[in-house]
């Protein structure tokens, strides 16, 4: 096993070669935060919450998707960052139709966390009120696209660990919608085993347990975990 | 016989509204000034017109004034101007041309070329169409203004493409040179 050594936030790292900095920040006790980055995934880089700066490089870089190398120097919090991830945050908040209080995520979900973290209170762009839909077809989960991000992770997780595949993006740009199947009611796609492994994956209240009402969505981080990480680690029961 | 790239520049020369007198397709070798492109091959103003910019690099590139035309082309000093060869075109733009509706016009096409990957790309683009818009009705304050140099800094600098990251530099260089041309639109 080959070793780098790098700095993190000025502090000395030392860690596998092919870590990503996420990881290695991780490591070191540095949160960083992110909104597509799912464990045992691949990942897309598209939330861009997780930039750092490296020194001697004036582009900024996805720690999620960036390996650590030797020598390199990392700054994860600085003045610039924190602001354009409250920027990013507000502008989410804004592209989609967040109301919390009816939310079956409110209380748990990683999108309201994110903003906390960011310490975002109101959102400086305008809110565009997007025409979206619920899909209620599935017998025991439903998709409410009002609080989708578009951060793939129902469509990894889908595809990556249950290999199913239900989940595609369509359209594009503001227009881009998570579908299900070819664009049919999630409820007609044979695909679909019901495994729930979508309804875990979500950072938002997006897909959800029918029957689930205002702040029931419980997110437990060691589940989601356990299904995308347990093939790896053998830790299949049966 | 191949084009030496870094010899020759072909470009498509164009103008808004009234522009140059002659427009086409056109190769000069790098060196070549913005003023002789524009005198020159293309005629100068047509209609009585004055020439107060163009634009290069198509809509991830940027303006460059009427002041700075002496500047010999090539990748570096069009660099340095805020702008970039990018696909190669030159639209001459006249003084009948609002630099914001020209800004404008570029972000809706990012708006609508954007794939939707990436939040700064897919939601900032269509912030700062927004913004634009506000700004050419007469609606928009400073605040606004503030607002529209904040986002497009992160657009530039977060994007994951090529496309998000050049999408702002319309609104920047025009903001560069042309600051006054939005100052007059607030309110
Ligand atoms: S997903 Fe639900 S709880 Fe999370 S921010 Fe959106 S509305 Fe609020
Ligand atoms: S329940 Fe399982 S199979 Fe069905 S869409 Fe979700 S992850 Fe895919
Ligand atoms: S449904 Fe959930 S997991 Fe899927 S893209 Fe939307 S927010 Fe992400
Ligand atoms: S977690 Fe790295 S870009 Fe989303």
């Amino acid at each position: 096993m080959s070793v780098k050594t790098l700095k993190i936030n000025g502090i000395d790292v030392a860690v596998e070669a092919g870590t990503s900095i996420l990881h290695a920040a991780q490591e070191t006790g540095i949160r960083i935060p992110t909104l597509c980055h799912l464990e045992g995934v691949s990942d897309v880089s598209a939330c861009r919450l997780c930039l750092v700066e490296i020194k001697g490089s004036d582009r900024l870089f996805p720690s999620c998707i960036t390996e650590v190398s030797e020598g390199m120097e990392v700054f994860t919090h600085t003045e610039q960052l924190q602001e354009n991830r409250k920027m990013l945050v507000e502008l989410l908040f804004a592209e989609g139709n967040h109301v919390c209080a009816v939310c079956v995520a409110n209380g748990n979900c990683e999108l309201q966390d994110v903003a906390i973290e960011v310490g975002m209170d109101h959102t400086r762009f305008n809110y565009q009120f997007p025409q979206r839909d619920v899909d209620l077809s599935h017998p025991q989960f439903g998709i409410d696209h009002n609080r989708c991000i578009l951060c793939t992770r129902c469509v990894r997780v889908c595809a990556e660990i249950e290999g199913a595949h239900v989940w595609d993006v369509a359209f594009r740009g503001e227009n881009a919608k998570i579908i299900s199947g070819l664009n049919q009611p999630w409820g007609d796609v044979e695909a679909c085993t019901s495994c729930g492994k979508c309804v875990e994956a979500c950072p938002t209240g997006t897909i959800f347990r029918k029957g689930s009402t205002t702040g029931e969505k419980e997110r437990d981080r060691t589940k989601v975990e356990f299904l995308s990480l347990a093939r790896e680690k053998h830790q299949w029961t049966r | 016989m191949g084009i030496n790239a870094s010899k020759y520049w072909t470009l498509p020369l164009k103008g808004i509204n009234l522009g140059v007198q002659n427009t086409g397709l056109i190769e000069v070798p790098m060196g070549t000034t913005i003023r002789q492109i524009v005198e020159q091959m293309g005629g100068g103003a047509s209609n009585q017109g004055k020439i107060k910019a163009v634009q290069t690099g198509g809509p991830s590139g940027g303006c460059i004034p009427e002041n700075a035309f002496d500047t010999a082309i090539d990748y570096d000093s069009l660099k340095a101007l805020g702008t970039m060869m990018g696909s190669g075109g030159m639209i001459v733009i006249d003084e009948e041309t609002n630099m914001v509706d020209m800004a404008r016009f570029y972000m809706e096409f990012c708006r609508d070329e954007t794939c939707g990957k990436c939040v700064p790309c897919r939601t900032g683009t269509v912030q700062l169409y927004q913004i634009l818009n506000k700004i050419i009705n007469g609606e928009a304050t400073q605040a606004d203004l503030t607002k529209l140099k904040q986002l497009s800094y992160l657009v530039k600098a977060t994007s994951l493409c090529g496309l998000g990251q050049g999408a702002p530099n319309p609104i920047l260089s025009t903001l560069r040179y042309f600051e006054d041309e939005y100052l007059s639109l607030l309110k």
